[in-house]
């Protein structure tokens, strides 16, 4: 009934606002630290690596793979708001009395210096092997067009996740809190906001949003490796500067612009040149509007 | 802009960092006094330097040491025949090579305690065996060190290849040729590097590239000849060496063989997102997908393609390789591919082969290169023993004249240096590997729509 | 006390003449890749250190040199022969400098539209955006795509450790003087102006775009001429070998581990990390990364002025006089 190039389209449009949804989650979380702690957490990435890795290795063990991922998630979930924590309070920390510039470089190295100890100890423990996810349940037809069952089950959790973000940064203490500090710090203090606690708890939640990310990454079939942190947090870095840091909306859109861009560029121009797509974009929207699309 | 001002800054800088900084420092100038100490050591003691995980006869064989006492043959002596290779134990290649540390010890302890080493008929004893093995990472710059440092320092009389072409290719001039050291390439053989006028190199592989009797698939095509049951076949491959030199004899012997072509797909190495690709196999519908990437890398291909509710009649992949029967489980069913020997061989030192891995705990099924390291070590052994003496051109030579039985049949280095050892057929069923084709060496029945 | 700096840099310059002649092959190679990491950190340094912006993109100019230089000699090769070698080499060399400072001018138009973490995010970017470029099919007749490009064998023969080593030694000699000559006299003094606060220079008459510009060709024209070394020394590149994100923060992390700013820091940190990391390759493989990244978070910590600020800090207390601060 519709043309086959139609339905590859939309089919690449579909992969990509769920692509998209994943960039999200990891991208949320680094904006929130970037914005609340002023760090960039180089070894963000790697976080999503050690998630989905566990939860590989969870739902291996358990043997059930959709029960073993959900399993995985339960004890992702406490356990990453902790490590999270206690980045902050172990490495980050000591650096907060320093210049922004230098705080910024400091924070570059010790994160780069975890992202590097994460990688090799990652694989170590779980080996080299690219890790992926099969859940095998029947794909969903609508008409011509095939969705696999998980994609569109990721879609929806996304959504889902967003909204309880959005709910919690509006209305939780904590939430307001983190959106007070990233607004302007010096008034959060004088407000007098406890912006080491919150700091840490923002780190906490930075690095959960990330470990769902690489849990959802996972469980849809993309491959982890030890060594793809770097990569993400680049990605994670394109969307927030695409959207415009500290923003939640922007980085909704940025993440649904890097997704759907990365997988139209693959089905229509080449798949060679679909990862470039992200790069470009981030050098334009840097040079034209470099707070982003939503920046102030 | 004067100078005091910026003075004042520093010093406040100063005081809190510097006692991070000297235990830095600490840390460092110990490391600094560590590896002046190696280095020193080993340049005062210029014989035997012993890799600490990884060589030698030493202490890991006591336990066989006391069984062949009672036996009349002595143990080897003599300044032992020096092997140097590297391994992967990170990034592209590790999931494909970190596995032969364990088979390379294994291996060690038969031709040291149960072969008594390797017969020298200049010295009039037989020697024994020392591997030095390094990890490159899979980067050709660390390799080209670490090969220069086997050839120079550790004084190797034997180099083998690493597992990729792209990092072998470098290390013939580098190394090989500029040190006069025989290397063996193992799986990393392709076109260009033979016919150049190397004289150091050999390989047992056929050329597989080439789209007769050699080709990589050669088998396959043959068989799906003679069977004649699909019509139309696609193509999808990663464009780096190896891969891209099997995918295009696979296109050419699949012509020849009367089937069409009907998607032909070349991908950036590194492509792990195939979701588009497989949308436009769904519409294109071929009887046979041919895979042309890395074993990991196929299997991933085939998971994505179950997800997205695509399965053609058949998968073949050009290599299969780690935990590909295990991740995938029944997706695995009727996959086909190509290998130069499985256990139901019967050539010589099989069963060897056979013993050897599972003691070290390698799944052939999960490692399905080792035997190429096997026939690589009995050219060596027949090498050094027909050359009669411990000297790399003696051993360069031998190896160029080389005929011996090997465990995938009789090999024959030919002129241009590589050999004759080709790849059967080999297909997926109930979660074991069989051998369908050719018919001679096949112990199962090739399964076909 | 002059003098005595004079002597000891003096007799750093014989004795590492010496080392060409003496050392044996592999640790030649060695020698060779630090006098490049040396080059990479103070040619960071010249962006990073003394103005001040964190140019995590630089090694594009590394990789860039090195691909022109390969791509150059193969193409002079084609057209005459191995009799004009020394000429081709020369030239290599020229065109690779020339080509990165292009780059790096072309580059400074948007690039100093940034500043802080954004020009720091988008130097980075451009790493993985020059590797697609080079490693894409389409341009794969000039750059060899994935495979990267090989030096001809012609030429590439005539490599030798030695040589290699030389010719990295006086690009690093030559380095370092542009270093140095860099911090000092009124170019000197406007860099840290604008490194310390850059509305106020601006404000106060300097021209910051212009120094920004020329700091940004110089340290890549100086980067650029490494990698043409590299090429040369390694006679094979591919772009995974250059442009990559985890290369990235070398020449940073060198720069800073011996301490920025001056131009024997990175030095110190260039010979450390080199040593370091043989060993660790050699003898703990599976450990290196995760030894780096302790160390790497020890720099963090410690600050920027890395261990030159404890040699500085023993000299002041062995001197005991100078309380100026």
């Amino acid at each position: 009934m519709f043309d086959p190039y139609f339905i590859i389209i939309i089919g690449s449009v579909i992969d990509g606002l769920v692509l998209g949804g994943i960039y999200l989650l990891i991208s949320l979380g680094l904006s929130l630290i970037f914005g609340v702690a002023g760090v960039l957490n180089v070894s963000h990435g790697d976080m999503v690596m050690l998630a989905g890795l566990l939860t590989f290795f969870i739902s291996n063990a358990i043997g059930l793979q959709l029960l073993g991922v959900v399993i995985a998630t339960t004890v992702i979930i406490p356990l990453f708001l902790i490590i999270g924590i206690l980045l902050y309070y172990c490495l980050i920390r000591p650096l907060t009395k320093r210049t922004k510039q230098e705080l910024l470089i400091g924070s570059i190295l010790i994160t780069l210096g975890l992202s590097f100890l994460l990688q090799d100890l990652a694989a170590t423990v779980f080996g080299t092997l690219p890790r992926s996810v099969y859940i095998g349940f029947e794909p969903i037809n609508l008409g011509e067009l095939v969705v696999p069952f998980f994609r569109l089950a990721t879609f929806i959790i996304i959504v889902v996740i967003a909204f309880f973000i959005w709910i919690f940064l509006k209305y939780t203490f904590t939430g307001m809190a983190m959106r007070a500090v990233t607004n302007n710090r010096e008034v959060a203090l004088s407000l007098g906001i406890p912006i080491d606690i919150t700091a840490a708890m923002t780190f906490g939640a930075g690095t959960v949003l990330a470990a769902l990310g690489g849990i959802l990454y996972l469980a849809n079939g993309f491959p982890i490796t030890p060594f793809v942190g770097l990569s993400l947090t680049v990605k994670a870095l394109t969307v927030i500067v695409i959207g415009g840091t500290g923003k939640l909306t922007g980085t909704v859109i940025g993440a649904v612009i890097l997704g759907v861009a990365e997988t139209l560029t693959g089905a229509v121009i080449s798949f060679y040149w679909a990862p470039a797509i992200s790069i470009l974009l981030l050098l334009i929207v840097l040079v034209i509007k470099p707070k982003g699309i939503l920046g102030e | 802009m004067g100078g005091g001002a910026f003075m004042g800054i520093r010093k406040v800088k100063q005081n809190g960092v510097t006692r991070t900084v000297a235990t830095v420092l600490a840390i460092v100038l110990l490391l600094i006094g560590l590896s002046s100490g190696y280095f020193i050591g080993v340049s005062v003691s210029p014989t035997v330097v012993t890799k600490t995980q990884l060589v030698t006869v030493g202490g890991t064989v006591t336990e066989r040491i006391t069984i062949t006492i009672t036996t009349a043959v002595a143990q080897p002596t003599g300044p032992p025949l020096k092997i140097g290779m590297t391994i992967s134990k990170d990034g592209l290649f590790a999931p494909l090579t970190s596995g032969y540390e364990a088979f390379n010890r294994e291996w060690l302890k038969w031709v040291n305690n149960v072969r008594k080493g390797v017969w020298v008929r200049e010295l009039g004893v037989r020697v024994p065996v020392e591997i030095i093995m390094y990890d490159d990472k899979s980067r050709p710059d660390l390799a080209i060190q670490l090969y220069t440092k086997l050839a120079t320092e550790d004084n190797v009389h034997i180099l083998v290849s690493p597992y990729s072409a792209d990092i072998g290719i470098q290390l013939i001039p580098a190394v090989a040729e500029r040190f006069r050291v025989p290397m063996i390439m193992a799986e990393a053989s392709t076109k260009d590097m033979w016919n150049k006028g190397y004289k150091y190199i050999v390989t047992p592989m056929v050329p597989y590239w080439e789209d007769n009797e050699n080709g990589w698939a050669a088998n396959y095509f043959d068989m799906l000849a003679k069977t004649k049951w699909a019509k139309t076949i696609a193509f999808v491959g990663w464009d780096i060496t190896w891969a891209i030199d099997t995918y295009n004899s696979g296109k050419s012997l699949a012509r020849k063989a009367g089937l069409q072509i009907v998607y032909d797909k070349l991908l950036a190495p590194g492509t792990t997102d195939f979701s588009g690709v497989i949308r436009e196999l769904k519409t294109i519908n071929p009887d046979i997908v041919y895979l042309a990437m890395f074993g990991p890398i196929n299997a991933l291909f085939i998971k994505q393609a179950a997800e997205a509710g695509f399965k053609p009649k058949e998968w073949h992949v050009i290599e299969y390789g780690a935990g590909f029967v295990e991740s995938l489980g029944p997706l695995a069913e009727g996959v086909t591919s190509d290998i130069f020997w499985t256990p139901s061989f019967k050539y010589y030192q099989s069963d060897l082969l056979n013993e050897l891995m599972s003691r070290a705990g390698l799944s052939w099924v999960d490692w399905q290169w080792t035997e190429l390291r096997m026939i690589i070590f009995q050219m060596i052994i027949a090498a050094v023993e027909e050359a009669g003496k411990l000297d790399r051109e003696a051993i360069n030579e031998a190896l160029h004249k080389l005929q011996i039985m090997t465990v995938s049949g009789p090999l024959i280095i030919g002129p241009q240096g590589y050999g004759n050892i080709g790849l059967v057929t080999i297909q997926i069923q109930n979660g074991r590997i069989q051998t369908v084709w050719p018919p001679h060496l096949a112990n199962a029945t090739y399964v076909h729509p | 006390m002059r003098s005595v700096k004079y002597a000891l840099i003096a007799t750093g310059f014989v004795f590492a003449t010496s080392l060409g002649i003496l050392a044996p092959p592999y640790h030649i190679s060695l020698l060779t890749f630090m006098m490049l990491y040396g080059i990479l950190a103070l040619s960071y340094d010249i962006m990073g250190g003394l103005i001040g912006y964190m140019n995590l993109g630089h090694i594009i100019f590394y990789g860039i040199g090195a691909y022109v230089f390969g791509l150059t000699i193969n193409y002079l090769h084609k057209v005459t022969d191995s009799s004009y070698f020394p000429a081709i080499l020369f030239l290599a060399f020229v065109m690779s400098m020339i080509t990165t400072g292009l780059v790096a001018l072309l580059l400074s138009y948007p690039l100093f539209r940034l500043r802080g973490f954004y020009f720091a995010v988008a130097s980075l970017g451009l790493i993985s955006f020059t590797n697609l470029l080079f490693s894409s099919p389409e341009l794969a007749p000039i750059t060899g795509g994935f495979s990267g490009i090989t030096l001809i064998r012609d030429i590439a023969r005539l490599t030798s450790p030695q040589l290699s080593y030389y010719l990295a030694l006086g690009f690093f000699i030559i380095t370092s003087i542009a270093h140095f000559l860099l911090r000092r006299g009124r170019i000197g003094l406007n860099l840290k102006c604008i490194s310390e606060d850059e509305e106020l220079s601006e404000i106060s008459g300097i021209n910051t775009f212009r120094y920004k510009q020329l700091a940004l060709i110089l340290s890549a024209m100086l980067a650029g001429i490494a990698g043409g070394c590299y090429m040369w020394f390694q006679t094979y590149i591919n772009p995974r070998l250059v442009f990559s994100i985890e290369l990235a923060f070398l020449p940073l992390t060198i720069a800073l581990l011996g301490g920025s700013g001056t131009f024997i820091g990175p030095l110190v940190g260039a010979i450390i990390f080199t040593i370091v990391y043989q060993f660790l390759v050699v003898n703990l493989p599976s450990l290196t990364k995760l030894i780096f990244g302790v160390v790497l978070i020890g720099v963090g910590i410690g600050g920027s002025r890395g261990l030159m600020e404890i040699y500085s800090l023993m000299l002041r207390r062995f001197r005991r006089q100078d309380n100026t601060s």
